[in-house]
């Protein structure tokens, strides 16, 4: 199970590549292998504005469907809408062709609170898994 | 197949359930819930077992409700909107290429069409025969 060491994650198993003010968001390595094989996502509308903690989307599986939660603040400005024709690559590469959507950060960044480091990230997948 | 705990229960009689040959009511000597389940027998169930295949790829799930498409023009039955069932079992299919899913409907419901309530969005759902899939037919 990789975590990269460049991103930030969340307790929810997302994680968050922050670059100027544009973050991008997916879920970890850990969830899309505990999810299976994911069937469908619902990612939120370009031009949504968003808030930390708030859920955003769903991510369904063969076995279940669980919430995507905006892991910053701000406003939606591109889904990846290969995942509507291939869902798989979010198990196939969850931190690269799999990534969910983009938001321009209007607060936050990688302070927001609740983002965590690969480390502490490490700690919680473990302690969870 | 139903499955105890989802399609079967001590709330669900076996015609509901479509098992109703399994009961021999005239053996002989008695056994527990006889006189119920020969009323049940001469009435005919008030719900029964579908398969409902999804227009959407959005999954129903265990416990999700069936609520009623008909259209403003139905003169009898259940009317738009209405809640007709309950959702036992789902999930993707990939042999159906939709999502799946077995419900008890309401009897006078049972020609659907049908919309399934999922997560507060509604999807539509059209009654398949049960089983979904049967390879020497398909294939």
């Amino acid at each position: 199970m990789s975590i990269p060491a460049e991103l930030r994650y969340t307790a929810e198993h997302e994680w968050v590549a922050i670059a100027g003010e544009t973050a991008t968001i997916g879920i970890t390595d850990y969830a899309a292998q505990a999810l299976g094989d994911v069937v469908y996502v619902s990612l939120p509308t370009v031009g949504t504005t968003v808030t930390a903690g708030d859920p955003c989307g769903e991510v369904e599986s063969y076995k279940s469907v669980s919430e995507l939660y905006c892991p910053v603040d701000g406003e939606v400005t591109e889904v990846n809408e290969e995942l509507d024709d291939d869902p798989g690559l979010i198990n196939a590469e969850p931190y690269g062709l799999g990534w969910m959507f983009r938001v321009r950060l209007t607060s936050g960044g990688a302070d927001t609170p609740g983002l965590l480091s690969p480390t502490e990230y490490e700690e919680l997948s473990k302690s969870t898994g | 197949m139903p499955l105890y705990g989802s399609e079967l229960g001590p709330d669900i009689t076996p015609y509901e359930a479509g098992l109703g040959r399994v009961v021999r009511l005239d053996k002989p000597g008695d056994f527990v819930g006889r006189a119920a389940l020969a009323e049940r027998a001469a009435t005919g169930p008030r719900r029964t077992l579908v398969g409902l295949l999804v227009a959407s790829r959005r999954v129903p799930r265990h416990g999700y409700l069936v609520v009623s498409g008909a259209g403003p023009g139905a003169s009898t039955g259940p009317r738009a909107g209405d809640v007709v069932g309950v959702v036992t079992s789902g999930g993707p299919s990939p042999s159906m290429g939709t999502p799946i899913a077995m419900a008890y409907v309401a009897t006078d419901a049972v020609a659907g069409p049908f919309l399934i309530d999922i997560r507060g969005r509604e999807e539509p759902a059209s009654v398949t025969e049960l089983p979904f899939y049967d390879r020497r037919k398909r294939r």
